[in-house]
């Protein structure tokens, strides 16, 4: 199971700042994760219309990321983020059309998982985690000498922390589990005085086992809401908004393997001033898990096949 | 094993972490403060190749969406023009520049042209462009 962020200001996103695999692991318990992202935007919006503004044609990226989680104990997990953009890139509407591209490392997570309560009898669990962003490049990217757009930097080179509080409610009968993650991702200035707002973003899913096969079918409803970036300490009116997505995703695992195909629709926007706005993205996701011990599961969420991821 | 995916996990961030922070080392431009014109004489390398004439936009205001043609106009020898801009986006690269900017950057934004010479001295010029809607 996993969440994409998408749609900064003005760009098709950073997703490493979300992409979050929110299963928490066994001691001695290893996993890695990799998964590649596209995402693209077009057309700009003012508040939930449409806007007939046009200054970036479209902006997209190609994204790789690897998560490294280890269960420290039981009921703690700590994990690592990074991630590789392999192209983002903005095309401009002027006379002739104008392609502006990047490439580059993204930031970093480190964070820590801690199991609050777990059920075994009546599936049941609450995780909490929190961890810091960092930036692997703190200047920003130029070509031939000229500072690039911030939208196709692939780092928000500055700091930020991280909180995500994850409920589990398992229906082994029926074959039915039910998620909610809540995050909140708060950013710091950069040493231009540029810093990103806030993000507070609520995720729910459905996910259902097909009797008999390895395959899950998952469905995702999603409300992002990014508050406003500051530069020099003011506000930039046109930033942040509120998005809701659908996340349609199919999981199939075989022998500690798991492979995920996930798309973002979005369903409703709602961007402050007039945004460039986010059209598709879809991932893909490879999961090995590496059992360095022999423990047995003590959480009904390790108990799952779909659920570890 | 378990230490060596520790390892693993230590020396990959160590690793992305150097490369990151040194990848525009080499290019990183002597900050130096400007005057109430946006103007800066550089460092005082007698030898400075450097005659710095003018950062000229063809408009000083522009509607949000539009853009607008920066020049910078020098002499001297093995110039290389290196730009920036407070908030907006900056297109081509040389002596001349589109500078334009969406409703995110609305205000009065600071475009700066930095020039450095053969001999690595430098003298800066900004120019100050009102983007509203």
């Amino acid at each position: 199971m996993y969440q994409s962020v998408n749609a900064q200001c003005c760009s098709a996103g950073i997703p490493v700042g979300g992409s979050t695999n929110i299963g928490i692991l066994e001691k001695n318990n290893f996993r890695f994760t990799s998964f590649f992202s596209y995402s693209e935007s077009a057309g700009y919006w003012s508040g939930s219309d449409k806007s007939i503004f046009n200054l970036v044609k479209r902006a997209s990226y190609q994204y790789v990321g690897t998560i490294l989680s280890y269960g420290l104990f039981n009921k703690l997990t700590v994990e690592t983020e990074f991630g590789y953009y392999l192209d983002k890139s903005q095309i401009y509407d002027f006379e002739s059309d104008v392609n502006i591209k990047n490439q580059g490392i993204s930031n970093g997570i480190i964070s820590a998982k801690y199991n609050v309560l777990a059920n075994l009898n009546n599936p049941f669990e609450w995780t909490v985690s929190s961890g810091v962003k960092f930036p692997f490049i703190l200047d920003y990217a130029r070509e031939n000498n000229v500072v690039l757009p911030r939208d196709v930097q692939t780092s928000s080179h500055a700091m930020g922390i991280i909180g995500q509080s994850f409920l589990y409610k398992g229906y082994p009968i029926n074959g039915i589990q039910l998620f909610l993650i809540n995050r909140i991702e708060i950013n710091y200035k950069d040493y231009k005085d540029y810093k990103f707002g806030p993000a507070l973003i609520s995720a729910f899913f459905f996910s259902y086992n097909l009797e008999q096969s390895n395959y899950t079918g998952i469905a995702q409803i999603r409300h992002e809401f990014r508050g406003k970036d500051a530069f020099e300490d003011t506000k930039l009116d046109a930033t942040g908004g509120h998005l809701v997505f659908l996340s349609p995703q199919l999981n199939y695992s075989t022998n500690k393997w798991n492979f995920s195909l996930l798309v973002d629709i979005p369903v409703y926007r709602y961007y402050n001033g007039t945004q460039l706005g986010n059209t598709a993205s879809a991932s893909f996701y490879v999961t090995k898990n590496f059992d360095l011990a022999s423990n047995k599961a003590e959480l009904p969420f390790l108990n799952n096949n779909t659920a570890k991821n | 094993m378990k230490k060596l995916i520790i390892l693993f996990v230590v020396i990959t961030l160590v690793s992305a972490f150097t490369v990151g922070c040194t990848i525009y080392d080499d290019e990183q431009i002597q900050e130096q403060a400007l005057d109430e014109n946006g103007n800066d004489n550089g460092d005082d390398n007698p030898n400075s190749t450097i005659e710095y004439t003018s950062l000229i936009a063809d408009e000083t205001t522009l509607p949000t969406g539009e853009s607008t043609l920066i020049t910078a106009t020098a002499t001297g020898e093995g110039l290389e023009y290196y730009w920036s801009a407070s908030l907006g986006d900056i297109v081509g690269s040389g002596e001349q520049i589109t500078y334009t900017a969406a409703f995110c950057c609305e205000g009065s934004n600071t475009i700066t042209c930095s020039i450095r010479d053969n001999l690595n001295t430098w003298k800066h010029k900004s120019v100050t462009i009102e983007v509203s809607f």
